[in-house]
């Protein structure tokens, strides 16, 4: 990237686009070292879904695929306009180069409890992948253990969830997600256990309060939402402003189960940063926020343009 | 010896929270019948839903550690 600087934005967006935050912390990281322009930085967080792309990738390949499609060719124009724009003295003010690069800190990454429960979650796998094949073949799941008892695939399913949410709140601060796609210390099996059990929970989250929701107070939050259409896809926009994975995951998980129409869900994914924002508001706040509003501005436009023309 | 008290202290933390998540599921469903059989729905059908990318996930880097 610091050799070819016409084409930081085009690289800084391409990286964004891939699924997950791992290619968007290192273009927002090469940015807190000087290495890059603030519109790559733009281009990036603008062409970012996160973690919420892996959710939308195995549950509508298609759709993942317009969608991030359209956040880099969004990402890439933002970028180099932004670049284009006078410098902006306000965030030039950020002291980028107090960065440095963390060593392996003194953690509990290598306790036998975790090396436990990655053993578990691993075991818990094959009865899982059984759960995922009766689900894309619209099996009972049910039916698959009958043999067993009645229930004995919902009494598994509820299971592994519960187990997936416990996991995710005892996870120790250090086996953060948001760190550990970075962090080349931390085992491959921790970084999936942690990851998954983050999007897990949120999924879950979402489901919860949906169901949650329509039982407590009869609200019908599909009703509800057809209510305030109009606004809708600027909801999508403005939760796409708060960092971090887990409340675009909760966006996604309403759109898959048809809740929020597809222009909130094209908005939020244009407009979220993911997890990568979080290196940059620690270490240059004023770019992080700045980059927040610009990457908003394509979300806006893109999210009510195709608002106007489903008309949903 | 600081370092080690101090990260059993955090795994037994960890297991205390998971023992709280389960007990919590498992508790639910007798204070309130109705509430429970929605929320093991909910949970159900979010594992269900999540599984495909949970086992992509998986099969990816475990790939990955044969490799290596």
């Amino acid at each position: 990237m610091q050799k070819h600087k016409k084409s930081q934005v085009l690289i800084g967006a391409l990286l964004g686009g891939v699924p997950g935050c791992g290619g968007s912390i290192i273009v927002t990281t090469q940015y807190i070292k000087n290495n890059t322009s603030f519109g790559a930085l733009v281009a990036t967080l603008t062409a970012t879904m996160g973690d919420a792309a892996f959710l939308l990738i195995a549950s509508s390949p298609k759709t993942a695929f317009y969608v991030i499609s359209v956040g880099v060719i969004a990402g890439i124009i933002t970028g180099y306009i932004v670049d284009a724009l006078p410098n902006n003295k306000w965030i030039e003010k950020d002291k980028r180069q107090q960065y440095k690069t963390e060593d392996k800190p003194d953690t509990i990454i290598d306790a036998w409890f975790w090396k436990v429960l990655d053993f578990a979650w691993m075991v818990l796998l094959i009865p899982g992948f059984s759960l995922t094949i009766a689900n894309s073949m619209n099996i009972d799941i049910n039916e698959v253990y009958g043999f067993i008892s009645p229930h004995f695939g919902f009494d598994l399913s509820v299971f592994l969830g519960a187990l997936t949410i416990a996991i995710f709140f005892a996870r120790p601060s250090e086996n953060n997600p948001i760190d550990l796609s970075s962090r080349e210390y931390v085992p491959i099996m921790r970084r999936v256990v942690a990851e998954t059990s983050f999007i897990g929970a949120w999924v879950l989250l979402g489901f919860l309060i949906y169901e949650v929701t329509i039982y407590v107070s009869g609200f019908d939050l599909k009703q509800l939402f057809a209510t305030i259409a109009p606004i809708v896809p600027l909801i999508g926009v403005l939760i796409g402003w708060l960092p971090g994975c887990g409340p675009q995951i909760l966006v996604t998980t309403l759109y898959i189960n048809g809740i929020i129409p597809f222009s909130a869900l094209m908005g939020n994914a244009i407009s979220n940063d993911g997890d990568a924002l979080f290196p940059v508001l620690a270490i240059a706040p004023r770019a992080g926020i700045l980059a927040t509003f610009y990457s908003s501005i394509p979300a806006l436009i893109v999210a009510y343009l195709i608002y106007f023309v489903n008309g949903s | 010896m600081t370092t080690l008290l101090r990260n059993y202290k955090k795994e037994a933390f960890s297991l205390f929270r998971i023992l709280i998540v389960f007990g919590f599921v498992g508790w639910l469903p007798s204070f309130t019948p109705e509430l429970g059989v929605i929320v093991y729905q909910a949970i159900s059908d979010a594992y269900v839903a999540v599984s495909v990318w949970i086992d992509a996930d998986y099969f990816l880097h475990i790939r990955k550690i044969f490799k290596d």
